[in-house]
């Protein structure tokens, strides 16, 4: 058990991290990393979302009817969305605002639908717990990388705090569509060669069995 | 109507993919080949322009005066949902050729945030205008029916929705032209797939950008 | 990824199939269970955000502190010296303007600095705000793009709020400043400022204010005896009227004129010939009107200006010409031409009356077969025609040069006879016939045409009303 609990783990946040190995939930990504509070506001709100849709439809796997699966499930999911806009509005009026009309999209975020198709409703509640945080926190932290990223070369400043005269050195270019396009394109690649790098590492040290699918899965990516 | 406009704003200004980020897993999935790219497309501006048809009369009309606002996400995903099922349905059953064409994009458009994105976004423009116009009781679709001060007429919202679509579509065609060639690019192995496809957005973006500043 | 959305997409449709497949066989009771699974998932849902919805409540109040908090900071940020801002109730009639925006909210700090949010009209999706701040001095100290609307790239104009227009007076005729060719979003600033502006003009009393100064000129004017108010009906929804001054030995007009449609109305429009300039000026009661529906307004405004123009010069040149060649001319009443007065032969364009009684009579002839038309003047003064001189010529003959050439004997032909002489035309230059008086003919039947034409009208006055 302590072994699939680690599966899990490693899985959500590396080996499937959904931002940059699985390229799922691109919207969000690349619209609201514009500064680090948002992104980890958002990074925040989906693993919410993640974890409690995942635990209902685990609950209800053997309820719903094979059939109006999807209906049910964005109906699900499109509560606790409801219920995270309404709280933000509520508690975090500035979050809430700058993230607008992305809040109500997590909706369609295709990790969410995608975790409680793939893995939710097939597996018990703990686990489907689990892997919703473990998920929701590869995403947060992805989304926050790039937030940071993003604020710092874009803004000169982190989580809302100036760090040097934004006149005398910024990139405002990064706050732009395109800076947003071409940050997500190298921390692909960059992951790719870390994760590249350490994968060969392991299978070198212990002649890893298990990551070899998840090398087929990359080259089955790549040759998409 | 502004129809200039929208239209501006809709394909260049303001395009959902490449400025707003809304639409973006169709956009990276579905833009390898033109001819499914144009499918893909013209299967979005369709669902696009019939839920803002229905979307908008069903907030304005039940849920603000109800004082539902708040089942707005569950009420517009499941009627997107079944819109497009029935699109579905009625494709296959009357046009058999536009089915085998778009058909096979139409599941994948309920999950694609463009579509929920425009809907939330008629009904923004909706609320943002009446809070500006709050003093006027002013009724154009209603006559009578209603005390909101609507800005943005079926008519607009509609025009709106089919211009976004075609937006989307002129984006993701467009990435799949230059996919054509990208693809075949011989670059370092980590850049290979979807970092190149985002480096040749990126592109596309600042492109589109200059639009933004006419 | 796509892959994933893929399969989802297929067994989407796979479910699709199997449930058509699955009535076929009449598991109706199946698909029954399926939709009320389905349906109680709804209600468990509506019902768990109904809750939800109590539990998370904003109430208004909390809305409207909320909403004050981020104005104040706004303030607060535009300029950092206020103090004690007092909200000032907005002035309605002034608070929109069909061709700049509208003016949200009015603050003045203690110091008498105003802060004005003003709506701009012209960007792409909508609209932007703009909170402005006008010192005391009617120069504008800073402003701030509050609310972006449909802008996106608002952003891109708001670094230059450091730059652009802070230091300058507040005048509707702020130039457009554009940024890289951003021009909607230029334009909508603009006019925000513009709106600012004429607000603060009209209504706060600051700096210069085109339409108080025009109404001032124009009672100042009224006030003084040796020029004539005279107001008009164009038709029945135009009026306007008009003063005429010649301060600094130079001529003007100001025109207040006011057209009433459906729902707007042109309230102030004033045309001053020396300066040629024209100021338009509309109240505000356009209302709140929706966006789509200010452009058909503007086009309106547009139109009904170029409209008075058009009368103002139609109506007034002839008046104009007048006072320049009879300097001691000083106008009593303006004659509205009644219809019928524009034959073949000649028209009359105007009469006014001056304050000894006599008439000014401006009058067109045609000069035969031949083409063009002479346009003159003339005064006359108890029954008699006391003076005469040629406005314009279209004639195509050298010859009418010849006929200013010898004016002053020519007049003399016409000058001390009564209204009732009748003069003869000239026949046309045949071979053997006697030239006439100057050998230019169609110039000189022209004139003669236009004097005849002339005195037929001031007798017609005359017999209808009796002179003075």
């Amino acid at each position: 058990m302590k072994n699939r609990i680690r599966e899990i783990a490693l899985d959500g946040t590396i080996r499937q991290n959904p931002t940059f190995r699985l390229v799922l939930g691109t919207c969000p990504t690349l619209a609201v990393t514009t500064t680090a509070f948002n992104s980890l506001g958002m990074g925040l709100a989906v693993t919410f979302v993640l974890i409690c849709s995942n635990v209902i439809i685990s609950l209800l796997r053997n309820v719903i009817p094979d059939r109006v699966r999807i209906p049910c499930f964005i109906v699900i999911i499109a509560t606790f969305v409801t219920i995270v806009r309404m709280f933000m509005e509520a508690y975090i009026p500035d979050l809430y605002e700058s993230l607008g009309v992305f809040l109500s999209l997590i909706v369609v975020n295709c990790i969410i639908l995608g975790r409680a198709e793939s893995y939710a409703s097939h597996n018990p509640v703990g686990y489907s717990a689990l892997d919703g945080l473990f998920m929701g926190l590869g995403f947060t932290v992805s989304i926050t990388v790039m937030g940071i990223i993003r604020e710092l070369l874009g803004s000169a400043s982190l989580f809302g705090l100036k760090l040097w005269d934004a006149n005398a050195f910024s990139i405002p270019f990064f706050t732009n569509a395109a800076g947003a396009f071409l940050t997500y394109g190298l921390l692909i690649a960059i992951f790719n060669v870390c994760y590249n790098a350490v994968d060969r590492k392991i299978k070198h040290n212990q002649h890893g069995k298990m990551l070899q699918s998840v090398e087929t899965q990359t080259t089955a990516k790549e040759a998409e | 109507m502004d129809v200039l406009g929208i239209i501006i704003a809709a394909l260049f200004a303001q395009n959902f993919v490449l400025v707003k980020f809304m639409g973006i897993c169709p956009f990276l999935g579905v833009s390898k080949k033109p001819s499914a790219a144009l499918g893909m497309g013209l299967a979005v501006t369709a669902v696009m322009v019939i839920t803002c048809l229905v979307t908008y009369p069903i907030y304005v009309f039940v849920l603000l005066p109800l004082k539902l606002e708040y089942l707005e996400i569950i009420v517009f995903i499941l009627i997107i949902a079944a819109l497009v099922q029935m699109l579905e349905m009625i494709l296959k059953k009357f046009s058999p050729g536009l089915y085998s064409a778009l058909g096979i994009y139409l599941p994948l458009v309920t999950t694609n945030c463009a579509i929920l994105g425009v809907a939330e976004l008629v009904i923004e423009m909706t609320t943002v205008e009446e809070a500006h116009f709050v003093h006027r009781v002013f009724n154009t679709v209603a006559g009578g029916f209603t005390d909101y001060g609507m800005a943005m007429s079926l008519g607009e919202a509609v025009f709106s929705g089919l211009m976004y679509g075609l937006g989307f579509t002129l984006a993701i065609v467009l990435l799949a032209g230059l996919r054509q060639k990208v693809d075949k690019l011989n670059v370092a192995k980590p850049l290979r797939g979807f970092p190149m496809t985002m480096l040749t957005a990126c592109f596309m973006a600042m492109a589109f950008y200059i639009f933004t500043l006419i | 990824m796509a892959q994933e959305v893929k399969d989802v997409a297929a067994e989407t449709a796979e479910t699709t199939a199997s449930n058509e497949k699955a009535m076929k066989r009449g598991t109706v009771l199946q698909a029954l269970k399926a939709i009320a699974v389905l349906v109680v998932i709804c209600l468990v849902c509506g019902a768990l955000l109904a809750l939800c919805n109590d539990i998370f409540y904003i109430s208004p109040e909390e809305r409207a502190r909320r909403e004050e908090a981020k104005i104040n900071a706004a303030l607060k940020e535009v300029y950092p010296e206020l103090s004690n801002p007092e909200t000032v109730t907005i002035n309605k009639q002034y608070a929109a303007n069909a061709m700049y925006g509208s003016v949200k909210k009015v603050v003045r700090s203690e110091d008498g600095v105003y802060i004005i949010a003003a709506e701009g009209i012209g960007g792409y999706g909508g609209s932007i705000t703009v909170l402005v701040v006008i010192g005391s001095d009617a120069k504008i100290i800073n402003w701030k793009i509050s609310d972006v609307g449909g802008e996106t790239y608002a952003n891109d104009v708001s670094k230059h709020q450091g730059e652009w227009y802070i230091g300058e007076q507040i005048s509707t005729d702020i130039a457009l400043i554009k940024h890289g060719g951003a021009t909607m979003t230029s334009t909508a600033l603009n006019n925000a400022i513009k709106m600012a502006s004429y607000y603060a003009m009209n209504v706060l009393n600051l700096g210069s204010n085109p339409q108080k100064d025009a109404e001032d000129a124009i009672a100042a004017l009224l006030a003084d005896t040796d020029y004539a108010d005279y107001t008009f009906a164009v038709n029945s929804d135009l009026k306007y009227r008009a003063a005429l001054s010649d301060e600094n030995n130079a001529m003007s007009y100001f025109f207040v004129g006011s057209k009433e449609g459906a729902s707007e109305t042109l309230d102030a429009y004033v045309y001053n010939v020396e300066t040629e300039a024209k100021v338009v000026i509309l109240k505000g009661n356009l209302g709140y009107t929706a966006r789509h529906e200010q452009d058909a307004v503007i086009a309106k405004s547009e139109d009904i200006a170029d409209e008075l123009v058009t009368k103002v010069q139609d109506l007034n040149y002839y008046e104009f010409k007048i006072h320049g060649y009879l300097e001691d001319f000083r106008l009593a009443q303006y004659i509205a031409i009644t219809d019928g007065w524009d034959t073949d032969d000649a028209r009359i364009n105007s009469v006014c009356v001056g304050e000894d009684g006599a008439y000014v009579v401006n009058a067109t002839g045609k000069g035969g077969f031949a083409s063009g038309t002479v346009t003159v003047n003339v005064v006359i003064k108890d029954g008699v025609i006391a003076d005469l001189n040629v406005e314009s010529h279209e004639s195509q003959s050298y010859l009418s040069d010849h006929i200013l050439n010898i004016w002053d004997t020519f007049k003399m032909l016409f000058v001390s006879n009564g209204i009732d002489t009748k003069f003869d035309t000239t026949p046309p230059v045949d071979e053997g016939s006697t030239p006439g008086h100057t050998g230019a003919t169609y110039s000189e039947n022209a004139i003669i045409r236009a004097v005849n034409y002339a005195c037929e009208y001031v007798k017609s006055l005359t017999e209808q009303g009796g002179t003075n």
